[in-house]
């Protein structure tokens, strides 16, 4: 329990108060336009013909294979979520709360 | 030796306030512990409580005395790097030019590319603060031209001003835990208790005993601690 909640819950007297964090389960994760265009981004994640030989910590196979080569940062805007989806299907279950 | 070289490709993430926390909690932990502020901005002693007319010495004044604020010995590299003359010194050093005893730990600004190369060379540990924010993570492009950022091995990223009830805030998380794994070696939430802390020239372990930062920073300086290696005195003496 995060200090700041069991201090305030001391002060109410609920010192037995179920808590629980939530955290945005991976599925909830919105496709922000933002995130594909860095798993785009050379600089970011390097070359994609050579993330195979990376010792990377996202797992998932489908990471780079769903980004065609038409895929441009001049084109028009478009919700990348199947992409972004696979590539954050690489995180454990706990839905990346680690912290 | 076991320099700490803090710097972001952006400014306003929280660089400075994580420097002053790391330094503070290493210092508790028993290192001997400087933290060199090279910035123009001048910021880091404030996180010790000091007032923005106080100065701290000039690392490269030794006849000054130095200044201690709870176990950390506080230093400005600023003109010292913009003079030109650190740097040539730390070109002409194959090994480390700091003081083997203690951990160094270094405020870089932003712009600074020229320092953060210079010093990067010497450093244990590159920390580079993310921010939950587009200009924040855009950046992530620029933490070190020429080398994809996944790849940096030297270079471990913190999560600063994280904001629970924020929705882009909490998926910034989670896409920056799928991206750099176990390179994301801590989150910080977001409190204004740092600011008013700040505002009060008051550390937030007195300000604000029961801010959630605390143990978001405890998390970081264990990590540290992991990462580099580091045996405190007392680890040492048993």
């Amino acid at each position: 329990m995060r200090p700041d909640v069991k201090a305030l819950l001391a002060r109410l007297g609920q010192r037995d108060f179920q808590y629980r964090q939530f955290a945005d389960p991976i599925a909830d994760v919105e496709p922000w336009p933002m995130f594909a265009a860095l798993l785009e981004d050379d600089r970011v994640v390097g070359r994609a013909e050579t993330v195979d030989n990376r010792q990377h910590a996202v797992k998932s196979s489908n990471f780079l294979g769903e980004y065609s080569d038409t895929t441009s940062v001049n084109a028009p805007v478009e919700r990348q979520g199947g992409s972004l989806r696979a590539f954050l299907s690489g995180l454990s279950d706990d839905g990346g709360e680690r912290r | 030796m076991p320099l700490i070289l803090c710097h972001s490709p952006v400014g306003g993430v929280g660089t400075t306030f994580l420097t002053a926390h790391l330094a503070l909690g290493l210092a508790s932990r028993g290192y001997d512990v400087t933290a060199i502020d090279f910035t123009h901005a001048d910021a880091l002693k404030l996180f010790f409580g000091m007032l923005p007319t106080q100065e701290i010495p000039a690392m490269t004044d030794a006849a000054s005395e130095g200044i201690v604020v709870d176990g950390v010995e506080l230093l400005s590299g600023h003109a010292a790097a913009q003079s030109g003359s650190f740097g040539r010194l730390l070109a002409q050093h194959a090994t480390s030019p700091f003081d083997d005893d203690r951990i160094v730990i270094a405020d870089v600004a932003s712009a600074d590319l020229a320092l953060k190369t210079s010093l990067l060379s010497h450093a244990a540990l590159h920390l580079c603060a993310l921010a939950p924010q587009p200009t924040s993570l855009a950046a992530l492009a620029k933490v070190q031209p020429g080398t994809p950022t996944i790849d940096l091995e030297q270079t471990v990223f913190v999560l600063n001003q994280l904001d629970d009830t924020r929705k882009l805030s909490r998926h910034s998380q989670i896409f920056l835990r799928a991206l750099f794994g176990e390179k994301l070696i801590a989150t910080v939430r977001r409190d204004e208790a740092v600011n008013e802390a700040l505002a009060s020239f008051q550390p937030v372990a007195r300000y604000a005993k029961q801010s959630v930062v605390l143990s978001d920073l405890a998390t970081l300086t264990a990590a540290i601690e992991t990462r580099c290696g580091f045996v405190s005195r007392e680890d040492r003496a048993q």
